[in-house]
């Protein structure tokens, strides 16, 4: 049997960093994972290539919605159909998808009978929870369907905020396993923790959906790290996330803006990995975010400068 | 013939021994077992329970299994306001945003599917009512028209859409048309023998914008209904006379109206069409405040005014009020089942109009500190076209603020019958300024309704 736990989390809450921990903790273990994008340019598929697991990249959409479930679908029976299965598979699902559907995909009858279906792990934005929360229905989904919380950054939250957490993901699901941590770091036991989730109650929510989701992908051209940085912190307050590599005179670069907070660091392209598309950023934003206007409301800032917003 | 068999006929315009009789008992049916609106809409047993009850007891030719315009809503991220008298409303719109934003089209993945929201609930009981009286009365599966489903998540911003962004608005009704396809699916699956599309708004719109927005994705929507092996209806609020002809040139097996328009009129234009036509006993002044014997001259009446009744099928205005005495609906089934014996009963019937409108002191209009919006409406909490006419006036009033006085009065509370007849308005949802009519039936955008109190400033 192939053991399957399912990542989610909000965009920024830490899944890529949590996933490498988690890839370490089984080394001798075949590994495969299944990472899920929103936006048309994946960047995650790259940052994990340097793990060592089979890598499936799903992009342009949630592996939950009707546009690209046949794609996860037709992903997991490759990975099950290999001659040598991997024995445990990791499905990082898009910060903006909603998995309440999970536990009727992986259990239509004949088609995943070699799969263990080992549950959820929520990972939570612990400074920015109560905003998500509020703002995004699928964060309550993420959370509603999860088996493990785990409430990260918490070096970045105040302990009100802290327990303002326990207390929502304890009203959801009572008894649920909650850990606090940092940096997407776990200890194994945990995973113990973890209920059989075939036999869990549903989501205590009706099933809904976020028709104010939004992407767009912009390129960018003739920036520097300060002008780049400059542009970001301008609009990166009324997005989700910012995310894309950028080939500036400095080098490259890996933007990854998680609400207002920007951050630019040097990036590498491993030989190994497939190699990013560059200076094109994908923009995550929606209810009522006004992403758009702020962009636009940026770009003339910087003469000289080239960017293009492609929907 | 069998009951449904006479509301299967009607709906083909075919000639029937009796006209059949549908009350769209709504969240109505949860005061027949005692339990509230929400109740009902939200628990399987229940809404079972009281759908079998009220055809035990309003012995309906056809059978409303769901009248709820806001399932579609909630599951698209409207946030709804639970009622214990009546359907959820609309509390927000997810949609809605500044006019310097683009508005959004939501993606087609977000499209609901048999599993979302409501529908496991309420597909599980549509089964369960088929499986128990589906072999002798016909069932309606009620879903949500495009337009006030656009309107729900756009909020009242549509109405300006549809003179500023034609191309939003194409693409939203296209977005909520494919919604339309994917519920009438569901309830045809679930056993439904009528899809009916409610859209109230369809009377607050132009002709003009009908055929520019509305009329297209109606015929496609119709059409993939009777595909399907259903049929097909169109129902409406308000006055909708305008737009009688444009609907039953969608391919609608039937159109059903409310007592805002007047059904002789409408007949002979549905008659001309081969189209059936439904309605429309008046559900505030005669079903909820009038007598048992109100009830049964209005259906005897509405009978003999027609030469003949071939496509009729007597139903009641819209969703039924709450609080209706059961006795009325009692009195209108007779009527309908049994017209010769009711003929004969209240043939020396005067109905007595005990409205007392000297009660009623209306505002010294020429003499005004401030100008005096008010909005007549039968229900904004229940009706979609008041719920976006009172959203209109709402707008102004946040936009002058002091600078005007503005007024919200409901056909469900007596002595605002009064103050409503002895205005004299002619149709609700009606917006009056310093006393005098200004839109009848139709939500103005925002800069028309602004610009009408402007000139009286």
């Amino acid at each position: 049997m192939t053991k399957l736990y399912l990542i989610t989390g909000f965009l920024g809450s830490g899944k890529t960093t949590f996933l490498h921990n988690l890839v370490r903790l089984f080394p001798s273990r075949r590994l495969a994972i299944v990472v899920n994008e929103f936006g048309k340019v994946g960047v995650d598929g790259v940052l994990l290539s340097d793990l060592r697991a089979k890598l499936v990249e799903i992009n342009n959409g949630s592996i939950f919605c009707s546009c690209r479930v046949e794609q996860f679908e037709d992903g997991l029976a490759s990975l099950l159909a290999l001659a040598e299965p991997p024995e445990l598979i990791f499905v990082e699902a898009s910060g903006l998808s909603d998995p309440t559907a999970v536990r009727s995909i992986l259990t239509q009858s004949g088609k995943f009978d070699s799969l263990d279906y080992a549950g959820a792990i929520c990972l939570i934005d612990a400074a920015r929870f109560q905003k998500v929360y509020q703002t995004a229905r699928v964060c309550r989904m993420q959370l509603a369907v999860a088996d493990l919380v785990l409430i990260n950054k918490c070096d970045l939250a105040e302990p009100r905020q802290l327990s303002e957490i326990r207390a929502a993901a304890e009203a959801q699901k009572p008894g649920r396993p909650v850990h606090e941590t940092s940096f997407g770091r776990l200890e194994p036991d945990w995973l113990e923790e973890m209920a059989c989730p075939l036999s869990a109650d549903g989501p205590a929510e009706i099933h809904t959906r976020d028709i104010t989701l939004q992407k767009l992908t912009l390129h960018l051209s003739d920036f520097d790290l300060a002008s780049v940085e400059a542009f970001l912190k301008i609009f990166a307050g009324d997005t989700y996330r910012v995310k894309g590599v950028l080939s500036l005179p400095e080098g490259l670069y890996l933007a990854d803006c998680v609400g207002p907070l920007v951050e630019l660091r040097p990036f590498a392209i491993q030989e190994t990995s497939p190699a990013p598309e560059l200076d094109c950023l994908t923009v995550l934003f929606g209810n009522g975010l006004p992403a758009k206007k702020s962009i636009r409301a940026a770009i003339p800032l910087f003469p000289g400068r080239s960017v293009s917003i492609i929907q | 013939m069998l009951p449904k068999e006479l509301v299967f006929n009607a709906l083909e315009h075919k000639s029937t021994p009796r006209t059949p009789w549908i009350p769209f008992s709504g969240a109505h049916s949860a005061r027949l077992k005692g339990y509230t609106a929400t109740e009902f809409l939200q628990d399987e047993d229940k809404m079972v329970e009281c759908l079998l009850e009220v055809n035990r007891l309003f012995k309906p030719d056809g059978l409303c299994c769901i009248f709820d315009l806001q399932v579609e809503a909630e599951i698209l991220g409207c946030d709804l306001l639970w009622a214990d008298d009546g359907p959820p409303s609309v509390a927000s719109h997810p949609l809605d945003c500044d006019e310097d934003e683009d508005p959004v089209v939501p993606c087609e993945c977000t499209i609901p599917s048999a599993e979302d929201g409501r529908i496991p609930l309420i597909c599980r009981s549509m089964r369960r009512i088929k499986e128990a009286i589906g072999d002798t009365t016909a069932l309606y599966g009620l879903i949500t028209g495009p337009l006030t489903l656009a309107s729900h998540l756009r909020g009242s911003n549509i109405f300006m859409d549809m003179f500023d962004d034609d191309e939003y608005v194409h693409d939203l009704l296209d977005f909520c048309n494919k919604v339309a396809f994917k519920m009438a699916d569901y309830f045809i699956e679930a056993g439904m023998d009528v899809i009916a599309v409610v859209d109230p708004l369809i009377s607050q719109i132009s002709t003009a914008h009908f055929e520019e927005f509305i009329a297209e994705p109606f015929t496609a929507l119709f059409e993939h209904i009777k595909s399907k092996g259903a049929y097909a209806s169109f129902f409406v609020c308000g006055d909708a006379t305008r737009n009688i002809e444009v609907m039953c040139k969608t391919g609608c097996h039937s159109i059903s109206v409310d007592e805002n328009v007047n059904i002789q009129t409408a007949k002979a234009i549905c008659d001309k069409y081969n189209v059936s036509i439904g309605g429309n006993i008046p559900l505030t002044t005669i079903m909820l405040h009038g007598t048992q014997q109100d009830n049964m001259k209005y259906v005897i009446d509405m009978l003999d005014s027609f030469e003949d009744t071939t496509g009729l099928i007597v139903a009641t205005g819209c969703d039924m009020p709450f609080g209706i005495p059961f006795e009325n609906t009692i009195g209108c089934m007779q009527a309908a089942q049994h017209p010769d014996e009711v003929r004969e009963m209240v043939k020396d019937y005067v109905a007595e109009d005990d409205t007392d409108l000297s009660a009623v002191e209306l505002p010294d209009y020429t003499n005004l500190k401030k100008p005096l919006v008010e909005a007549f409406t039968l229900d904004p909490a229940t009706c979609a076209a008041c719920t976006y006419m009172v959203a209109a006036a709402d707008e102004a009033k946040a936009a002058f603020g002091d600078a005007i006085d503005y007024k919200v009065y409901k056909y469900t509370i007596k002595e605002d019958i009064a103050r409503t007849k002895k205005m004299g308005v002619p149709n609700l949802p009606s917006l009056y300024i310093n006393g005098e009519l200004k839109f009848k039936s139709i939500i103005p955008s925002r800069e028309e309704l602004e610009a009408a109190i402007r000139a009286v400033m």
